[in-house]
């Protein structure tokens, strides 16, 4: 396969860059969330926000004091692609809140945008007067105002916030986060602990400002607020126990496909489900306003997470263009190209050779092509909620950009010519 | 008796030899009409007389026709081989004629008597020799008058001349442009075939319905008959421009040039074309011409009321006497019409003609106004075609393209949005049309070429090239022998506006025969 370096690939700096930023996260040694006093024995393991980050805080008067920023912010959906979001403390989805089960948290808001906001802590018990939602529990943090929001944490699970003032527009744009709350103890000690906000968006192509009110025509489909290949690949040990936290406060479903593995969904954001409630799955489907915590033991490859809506895992592409497929075009082009010299024919065979035109002729402005990615093999073809979780055997630094190296034999190959190909018949 | 005849007639001989030897040289006419014409058009007449000049006119057009004429060449040769106007040119050939009979005294008037006598005795014999004296006395005044008349024919020759020439260029842009749209027509309709032949095949892979597919069909042969149309038009426009040449049908091989010129870089100012225009503008020189005529008709007239006089000799011979001779005198007496009346209508015509010259001359001011303004309109259209217009559409194919690259379009969508900037090329193709004309409309009020300005292909003359920097090239003069008024164009320079400065002074370097090429809407 012939290889096109374009400026979007997942390039092999890119993607140690993005395993760098993803280990300074990982508590090796003992260490704690950047930023916090507490440098060892957290009694969890700290969640991973693939291309994001964890809230750091600070303990005021006993009680675990968070500060959100919400403004408008420049953001790399992935490589050649910055759009307008807006986000907390500089990030989409904002940084992931981790507290412990009975911990009191204080969560100072400090309103950036434009108009008045509010925040609602998704999922988690409070007083009503907390809940955040702008009107009906408590006035708008107008904008230059700060909030304060105090409550003491009754449960543990994958809880969410957002914002809850002008939502189209606020959640549209990106305003969202994880807000975590640990058990005191956990029954079975998790190795990694990822944390994936699953949304998507309207970016018109050659524009860079998330349309709000686009209702169902969204064409950037995101893990993270980053499309594929702008998604950081999860990495783990081969036997380790994987937990994946999926949340998604956005307007439509996603399946999202593990390869490789058998999981359980393990909780919802309305708590732990009991072990003999739990059955396996290798889809988990993520509603809008839901949260799931799938577990797994990890098993050793480059193994595909991604939305199982076809058009999901790849990133903006015309909805009423005429179907070429099949289409003998090659006396047609040569006419067209004397009128316009650039023209390719497309699709004959189908889209997947667009990733290779795409490597060559330039697309609108500040607009990822609609798939992309090499891999080892050839052009991955995908983009938008995709991303791999790399298992290795042994962890080494630069194992999230290498690829996977497979015992002899085990890789699916060409079948030698003169062997006989006969089907099977029934 | 024979002898006395004789000498009467040797004198009316000698009056006539000393009054008819005033005859105008064959051509002369026709060169000042030649000269004329070339000073206000460039081009060249030629009289097709049976000369042997003949030939090699025959060859200068034969030569034009070969190449792809341009609007200059198509003016020549109609100039050269029109054949309405080698008859106007005998208009000449008629008014020299009657300069030459104006030239000529009425004959003499021969009388022979011969008497009888009554009774026995000799015949009476008596001849006479009668002249009109008044028309001896009123011949220079009247071949003055005609000779004015010559003069005004060979205005009125030179002005249908350089309403020919106009009628042929103006003509010519017209097929120019319309031969360029039909090109562009050609495109549209292959933008529709490819499409249709898309929808076919689309068709034919099982992608579309039968429906969608006669839209695209639809859509292509509407196309298709709209080019039938234009072509159909322009068979005609060819033809008028054949018949202007006076081309005949096997001749009717010739091609113009593809493509129209661009714009001059600016325009001369308009108060010296109105100036040039009353100076030049062979019909008003034939109206003032036609105020000297009636002032020489008047004097004529006035003379007119001595009324005939007429002298001769009279001999008369009688047998038995020796021969008389003496002259004779017949006067009339103007009692009764003393020529009044004539003067008096001369004088309203006289009057008359001088308001009309005036009103004619307030009539080219008007033309010239509004032709001009014309001329500037169609200007800034083509220039906002060219700098706004087709820049923005050619952008929308290039990002089309760049969306279709991405599959964010499809490419029925890629060929409408070539179309619509096809559309637009022809409303600038059209646009720069209506330039061309309205400055052929400008030079016929004008009453000859603007050309101190710009070539035929637009671009600005240059002579002296080495002297002058780039930027002021265009303003200068290439040919010395301009008429005066066409001076102080120079100096209303600083007048011409302000953005046609910065055109100039974007790229100084540039050579300024390449100073219609650096806009970015360039159109091809
Ligand atoms: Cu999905």
């Amino acid at each position: 396969m012939k290889k096109h370096h374009f400026h979007f690939s997942f390039t092999p700096l890119g993607a140690a860059v993005a395993l760098v930023l993803m280990l300074g996260t990982i508590p090796l040694a003992g260490s704690g969330p950047p930023g916090t006093n507490i440098k060892a024995n957290l009694p969890y393991t700290p969640v991973v926000t693939p291309n994001g980050s964890t809230l750091p805080w600070k303990m005021v008067d006993g009680v675990k004091e968070f500060h959100l920023v919400v403004e408008e912010i420049q953001w790399e959906v992935a490589p050649g692609m910055v759009i307008k979001a807006w986000g907390y403390n500089g990030q989409t989805p904002g940084p992931t809140i981790e507290a412990i089960e009975g911990d009191r948290v204080r969560i100072l808001v400090t309103n950036q945008l434009p108009e008045p906001t509010a925040v609602h802590w998704h999922g988690v018990i409070l007083p009503s007067g907390m809940d955040g939602v702008q009107g009906l529990t408590q006035r708008g943090i107008a904008p230059g105002e700060t909030f304060a929001y105090e409550f003491t944490l009754r449960q543990h699970g994958t809880q969410m916030y957002h914002s809850h003032g002008d939502e189209m527009t606020q959640i549209g744009l990106g305003t969202m986060g994880f807000f975590i709350i640990h058990p005191k103890q956990r029954e079975r000690k998790i190795d990694r602990d990822f944390a994936i906000f699953l949304s998507e968006w309207f970016v018109a192509p050659g524009s860079s400002r998330p349309n709000p009110k686009i209702m169902t025509d969204f064409n950037i489909f995101t893990f993270n607020s980053r499309a594929y290949p702008g998604t950081a690949p999860l990495v783990a040990r081969t036997g380790e126990r994987i937990r994946i936290r999926f949340a998604n406060v956005a307007q439509e479903t996603h399946p999202i496909h593990l390869h490789g593995h058998s999981f359980k969904v393990v909780a919802t954001d309305g708590g732990d489900i009991p072990l003999s409630a739990q059955w396996p799955e290798t889809t988990v489907l993520v509603a809008p306003g839901q949260t799931r915590d799938i577990e797994l033991i990890a098993n050793p490859g480059d193994w595909a997470l991604h939305c199982h809506r076809r058009h999901h895992p790849m990133n903006a592409m015309g909805h009423d263009l005429p179907n070429m497929l099949g289409v003998d075009q090659a006396d047609v082009q040569e006419k067209i190209r004397e009128l316009l010299p650039h023209y390719m024919a497309m699709e004959r065979t189908g889209m997947g050779g667009m990733q290779a035109m795409a490597g060559h002729m330039a697309g609108p402005e500040n607009t990822l092509p609609m798939m992309a990615g090499d891999g080892p093999y050839g052009a991955i073809q995908m983009g938008g909620m995709f991303t791999i979780l790399k298992v290795r055997d042994h962890l080494k630094a630069g194992d999230g950009a290498a690829w996977y190296q497979p015992p002899e034999g085990t890789v699916a190959e060409k079948v030698p010519a003169g062997q006989r190909l006969e089907p099977t018949k029934p | 008796m024979k002898y006395h005849v004789w000498t009467a007639v040797r004198a009316f001989a000698g009056l006539f030899i000393v009054s008819s030897c005033a005859s105008v040289p064959l051509d002369g006419g026709f060169r000042g009409v030649q000269e004329q014409v070339e000073t206000r058009s460039g081009a060249h007449i030629h009289w097709i007389q049976g000369k042997p000049e003949d030939r090699e006119v025959v060859e200068q057009i034969q030569s034009m026709l070969s190449k792809k004429l341009s609007a200059d060449e198509a003016v020549q040769v109609a100039l050269l081989n029109n054949p309405s106007l080698q008859a106007t040119f005998e208009d000449l050939g008629i008014a020299q004629a009657d300069v030459v009979q104006a030239g000529l005294l009425k004959n003499p008037v021969f009388a022979a008597r011969v008497r009888f006598p009554a009774q026995e005795g000799s015949n009476n014999t008596e001849f006479s020799v009668e002249q009109n004296f008044l028309d001896i006395i009123l011949l220079p005044a009247r071949k003055k008058l005609a000779s004015e008349k010559f003069k005004q024919a060979g205005f009125n020759v030179g002005s249908a001349v350089l309403n020919l020439a106009l009628e042929v260029r103006s003509t010519y842009y017209t097929l120019q442009g319309d031969q360029q749209l039909l090109a562009m027509q050609r495109t549209v309709v292959q933008a529709a075939e490819s499409a249709s032949e898309l929808a076919e095949h689309q068709h034919m892979a099982g992608n579309i319905s039968i429906l969608d597919l006669s839209n695209q069909r639809a859509a292509f042969h509407e196309a298709k008959v709209r080019l039938m149309q234009s072509e159909a038009g322009i068979v005609a426009k060819r033809e008028r421009l054949s018949s202007l040449m006076g081309l005949a049908e096997p001749d009717n091989i010739w091609k113009i040039k593809a493509v129209l010129p661009e714009l001059p870089h600016q325009e001369p100012p308009s108060g010296a074309l109105e100036d040039r225009a009353i100076s030049q503008r062979l019909d008003l020189a034939a109206a003032r011409q036609q105020t000297q005529i009636l002032q020489r008709a008047l004097s004529l007239a006035r003379f007119g009321v001595v009324s005939p006089v007429t002298l001769g000799v009279n001999t008369e011979r009688e047998a038995d006497r020796p021969n008389l001779l003496g002259p004779t005198v017949e006067i009339g007496i103007p009692i009764f019409d003393r020529g009044q009346a004539a003067s008096a209508r001369i004088q309203s015509q006289l009057r008359q003609s001088k308001k009309q010259l005036e009103a004619m001359e307030r009539q080219v001011r008007s033309e010239v106004r509004i032709h001009r303004s014309q001329l500037l309109a169609a200007r800034a259209r083509v220039e906002y075609y060219r700098d706004n217009i087709i820049p923005l559409h050619e952008q929308v194919v290039h990002l089309s393209q760049r969306h279709y690259n991405y599959m964010l379009k499809g490419v029925y969508a890629l060929l409408q949005a070539k179309r619509n900037e096809i559309d637009v090329r022809s409303q600038y193709i059209e646009a720069l049309t209506d330039y061309w004309v309205a400055q052929s409309e400008l030079e016929r009020a004008v009453g000859g070429r603007l050309s101190t300005l710009t070539r035929d292909d637009g671009t600005p003359m240059k002579n002296d090239e080495s002297e002058i920097p780039p930027e002021e090239h265009h303003m200068q003069h290439d040919e010395p022998e301009k008429p005066p008024e066409e001076h102080h164009m120079q100096h209303d320079e600083p007048k011409k506006p302000p953005e046609e400065h910065h055109m100039q002074h974007d790229e100084p370097e540039k050579p300024p025969e390449e100073h219609h090429h650096h806009q970015g809407g360039k159109p091809r």
